[in-house]
């Protein structure tokens, strides 16, 4: 099959890559707000497969979206790990869109279109872009230091991203965790 | 049918003809849908008093579908002015004029119900009718009847619907990746009810039972018996010269088979006359005179001459029989 070939045997149908995991400040006042921000890409077969080629072949089939559901936590580390504890999760699905342009200006029949979690619906000029609005994350949170509490903390994020079974695609999810980060509450 | 109005004044075409239309189709258990094609300053302040009529009657009427007016033809700005209402313009004008019983908030873009549709399509693996216009085109919600205070009661107001659609979304993702579909049903039917708030859901109502009936057995049945308890207000904007857009008309869903095999949206068809619909008419019609004599009848002779308004009147018609001086509305 087509789909198949674009996927080594071996490897997985995505992998999350590329983490940045940042918060500012590192060192705060327990009245004050901490800026957290988790970056990644979601890489692999899944990602090389999200071409207009494939679009149209699964537009062809009636098979006209593909819905990606993230979820990022951020955990606040224990000695134990099992007693990691919450500190916030966000979870949200972007979606990509076929449809037949009937755009003079495209010179494809199908192509399409991203709807983000920021109720934004995006129209992608090139695969290349619509592959970047839909697999590059970057979500940012706000907490207040408060919920952390005074002490040195290591946080870490979390990242899982599930989909469905599409013509380019066989269902499946990846899962991450971003490097640990110290932060200082006084 | 058309009921552009609850006074003779705004609705000269039919306002004594449809309370016994409606009597009619209640004695034949027929449902009714009224179509209201609304003008600014011409019947834009009876969009309240036609829901209350259809409420009234709510065990036929099953839908409005308030059509904003398509100014075909090219008139001044002025006038254009004067005339054209949007469907934001309407929605605001059904909140006033139903002191906020179905506010804005209650309307939905039409193509916001195309997770039901798919969640259907995997559950039954047949492809099904898709309202995926533009989201500029129409707007719709539905109501329900309160059976203690007679107050309508939008189904936004007691359903979390983005959460159900991004529910219906994600189990649509799992039939389609091969889930059992019986399994994807009873989580379906668990989770529901977290969906509804039972106490704001009007008396006599239990929508998790109508629904699960609707989306899960789907036959006319149920789909019909959500209808009859619920009401659907609808809106669709066609376009006109001034705000003729592509995008749209690309997403079209209503068209004209012409003929020769051609599809066409309906805006294009009707909104540039002279490329579509003259040119078929000319090619494809015929004259009256052609048109008796190939019948062996008088093309008029089955016209409605308004006898009923010239006669007596049904009790608690609504016809307000003083008002017997009509002014037409005279097309642009």
């Amino acid at each position: 099959m087509q789909t198949m070939a674009q996927k080594g045997r071996r490897e997985p149908w995505a992998a999350i890559e590329k983490i940045t995991f940042s918060c500012s400040p590192q060192r705060a006042k327990l009245d004050e707000t901490l800026a957290l921000t988790v970056g990644f890409q979601v890489n692999g077969g899944i990602r090389r497969n999200f071409i207009r080629r494939l679009w149209e072949e699964a537009y062809d089939q009636h098979d006209r979206g593909f819905r990606l559901g993230y979820w990022v936590t951020i955990m606040k580390n224990r000695p134990v790990p099992v007693m990691a504890v919450k500190v916030k999760e966000d979870k949200f699905v972007r979606r990509g869109v076929f449809f037949w342009a009937r755009n003079p200006e495209l010179p494809y029949r199908v192509w399409a279109t991203i709807a983000t979690e920021f109720e934004t619906i995006l129209y992608p000029k090139t695969e290349t872009e619509a592959q970047a609005m839909l697999f590059d994350v970057t979500r940012s949170f706000e907490i207040p230091a408060s919920k952390l509490g005074k002490g040195l903390h290591t946080l870490e994020g979390r990242i899982r991203a599930k989909w469905g079974k599409h013509i380019f695609t066989e269902r499946g999810e990846a899962k991450a965790t971003s490097s640990s980060l110290k932060v200082r509450i006084e | 049918m058309s009921f552009d109005g609850v006074t003779p004044r705004t609705n000269p075409k039919n306002h004594w003809e449809a309370p016994y239309a409606i009597e009619s189709c209640r004695k034949a258990g027929i449902g009714v849908a009224l179509v209201p094609t609304v003008i600014k300053n011409i019947n834009d302040h009876e969009l309240g008093g036609i829901l209350r009529f259809a409420q009234r009657n709510i065990d036929v009427v099953r839908a409005i579908s308030y059509q904003p007016v398509s100014l075909t033809g090219r008139m001044k700005k002025q006038e254009r002015e004067k005339y054209r209402i949007t469907i934001p313009d309407c929605i605001e004008r059904i909140e006033e004029q139903t002191d906020g019983e179905v506010p804005k908030d209650a309307w939905f873009p039409v193509p916001s119900c195309s997770p039901v549709t798919h969640f259907i399509e995997a559950f039954t693996k047949r492809p099904q009718y898709e309202l995926s216009i533009h989201f500029a085109c129409g707007a719709g919600t539905y109501v329900f009847e309160d059976k203690e205070t007679r107050k309508l009661v939008p189904i936004t107001s007691f359903v979390d619907l983005k959460g159900l659609f991004e529910y219906l979304d994600e189990k649509t993702d799992e039939l389609n990746s091969g889930s059992n579909k019986y399994l994807v049903a009873a989580k379906f039917m668990s989770k529901l009810n977290s969906f509804i708030e039972k106490d704001k859901q009007p008396t006599g109502l239990n929508l998790a039972k109508l629904l699960v009936g609707a989306l899960l057995k789907h036959d006319y049945s149920s789909v019909g018996q959500f209808h009859i308890r619920s009401m659907f207000l609808g809106m669709m904007h066609f376009q006109d010269k001034y705000n003729q857009d592509e995008e749209r008309l690309q997403r079209c869903d209503i068209h004209y088979l012409t003929p020769d095999m051609r599809i066409i949206p309906f805006c294009s068809f009707n909104v540039i006359p002279e490329w579509y619909r003259d040119r078929i008419q000319k090619k494809y019609g015929i004259t009256v005179e052609e048109w008796e004599k190939k019948n062996g009848e008088k093309l008029e002779a089955r016209l409605y001459r308004g006898t009923l308004r010239r006669g007596k009147h049904a009790d608690g018609c609504g016809c307000n029989t003083s008002a017997v001086h009509i002014e037409p509305i005279t097309g642009t």
